[in-house]
């Protein structure tokens, strides 16, 4: 029995560093909704459970089909894309709508994610291919290496992974998994490769690899299903043999 | 202090080391001769006499174990202190175990410094006896005893659940099955560790789980021959 009206609690902030409040929205119930045609049914006509007119709600989306990460917000408190969170398959009861609480928020429901495009400069989370002549078609991948590849290669900077991590807060410098995910890609990629050791100096500092506390939460909020932890260990294997040659030979 | 990129990394990585060797070390040792009270009085101030007459005692004893764990102690409270707990939030499996690593550490702070000062330092320690009678004597007070517990399971729960961490940190266990199974010796340290403690904790009191079938070893007649009274 699909329940009759939607209700939904939206935490509203006005401005970047204004204070924040609760609003209350009812709607009728649709077919196949998802939690951004909710929030397009209160733009048509923003006014609160209580009756009082209020503004339209604001939030991100692009895709509208979880593969840019834009729409991510906390739903019911688990962070997820709001693209995807159909109404039909959440319990009852008022459905909770928050900004992520790791990234600065920019008005109500939008988030800006830079932090998370800083980190992946940082890590030179690319293959540098600019130069003066055509460096031909790079070594081909195995079929086993293109799978993990793969899997890494789904992140959209979406920021759950980032949003449940314990280490990544406004007191540690961690740069937090998702960044740390595509070192592990664009290290294993053939041509890639050649530039590991910078990406493994980048990585190696305060708020690089060491500063992970293994708590293992992003791999378990990442709707990707990328083997995050996978890629802490790898990286710590990396990094302590690059560390250890260093020692040995410089 | 400034310090460098390549000075930070060290840094911690000899925090996750010293917290295996030789801290970790030294607890296995530390339970197994405290075990020996299982054997009775004689048997445990013998081996306690027979620890202080190593050679290099001191040395070994100020460089191998008190500067590790002061420096294993200051550098985890700091690390403690840049993660953001959120258990009521995402309550998963390994997020308890991350906050509990934490807190048998800040746990093992205060009873390291009690344990080491009434078992170490104290006077009356100092001039007792007998060291089996005088632990006994402090945990006949249950407050004495239930701290004695608390930091028991949290060295033991830190250094078993620390072999996890451990072994990512150092690249160890990378794959998905590696790193459950890394899990599972952890815990399965964690429990072995945590009984063969407890049970030492018990003996002092003289109420250790000491069994036939454990004193012998496989195909004797007899268990090894205890030290009867003769004090050294
Ligand atoms: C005295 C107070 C102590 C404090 C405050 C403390 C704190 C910590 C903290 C916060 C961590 C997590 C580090 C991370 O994941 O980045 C840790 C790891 C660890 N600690 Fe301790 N600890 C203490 C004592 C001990 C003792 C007595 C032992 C040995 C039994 C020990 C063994 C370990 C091990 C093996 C690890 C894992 C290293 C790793 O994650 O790579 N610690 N400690
Ligand atoms: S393992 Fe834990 S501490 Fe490390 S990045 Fe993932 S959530 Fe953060
Ligand atoms: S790793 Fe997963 S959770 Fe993290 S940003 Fe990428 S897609 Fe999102
Ligand atoms: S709008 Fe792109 S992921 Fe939801």
């Amino acid at each position: 029995m699909p329940r009759q009206n939607i209700e939904l609690r939206i935490r509203r902030q006005d401005s970047p560093t204004g204070p924040s409040r609760w609003e209350e929205f009812v709607l009728p119930w649709q077919p196949s909704m998802n939690v951004i045609s909710c929030l397009m049914e209160i733009r048509k006509n923003p006014v609160t459970k209580q009756g009082q007119k209020t503004t339209p709600v604001h939030w991100e989306s692009s895709c509208l089909e979880e593969v840019c990460g834009a729409c991510t917000m906390l739903v019911n408190g688990k962070p997820r894309q709001s693209c995807t969170a159909l109404v039909d398959n959440m319990p009852d009861g008022p459905i909770t709508l928050e900004p992520l609480t790791k990234f600065p928020v920019v008005r109500d429901l939008q988030v800006d994610r830079k932090p998370m495009f800083e980190a992946l400069k940082i890590v030179k989370a690319w293959v540098p291919i600019d130069g003066t002549y055509d460096l031909g078609p790079g070594p081909k991948l195995s079929q086993s290496e293109q799978e993990t590849s793969y899997a890494f290669s789904r992140c959209m900077t979406c920021g759950c992974c980032m949003e449940v991590c314990p280490q990544y807060n406004t007191r540690s410098d961690f740069i937090g998994p998702a960044p740390l995910g595509q070192v592990r890609l664009f290290n294993a990629h053939p041509t890639g490769r050649m530039n590991a050791h910078e990406r493994l100096d980048a990585i190696m500092g305060r708020g690089g690899i060491v500063d992970c506390g293994n708590a293992q939460n992003c791999v378990e909020a990442c709707p990707k299903e990328i083997p995050l932890t996978e890629a802490l260990g790898e990286l710590g294997k990396q990094t302590t043999v690059y560390w250890l040659k260093n020692l040995l030979n410089k | 202090m400034n310090l460098t990129d390549r000075q930070y990394f060290a840094l911690k990585r000899a925090h996750s080391l010293t917290g295996v060797v030789p801290i970790g070390l030294f607890l296995l040792e530390h339970l197994f001769t405290n075990s020996k009270a299982l054997q009775g009085e004689a048997a445990f101030n013998a081996a306690a006499a027979e620890l202080a007459r190593i050679p290099y005692v001191g040395a070994i004893e100020a460089l191998g174990i008190w500067l590790p764990i002061a420096f294993h102690m200051v550098l985890g409270v700091i690390i403690a202190t840049t993660g953001q707990a959120n258990l009521g939030k995402h309550g998963y499996a390994r997020n308890w175990q991350y906050t509990l690593q934490r807190v048998s550490g800040v746990l093992l702070v205060f009873y390291i410094l009690f344990h080491t000062w009434m078992t170490r330092f104290d006077s009356d320690y100092l001039n007792s006896v007998s060291a089996y009678a005088f632990v006994g004597e402090q945990i006949s007070n249950p407050a004495v005893f239930a701290f004695y517990v608390v930091g028991i399971v949290s060295a033991c729960w830190h250094l078993g659940n620390g072999l996890f961490g451990f072994a990512i940190h150092w690249g160890l266990a990378t794959g998905r099955q590696a790193q459950r199974n890394a899990s599972r010796f952890a815990m399965a340290v964690f429990l072995v560790l945590t009984i063969v403690g407890l049970n030492s904790l018990l003996a002092f009191a003289g109420k250790g789980i000491y069994p036939d079938w454990l004193t012998k070893p496989h195909g004797a007649e007899h268990g090894p021959v205890v030290y009867e009274g003769g004090q050294h």
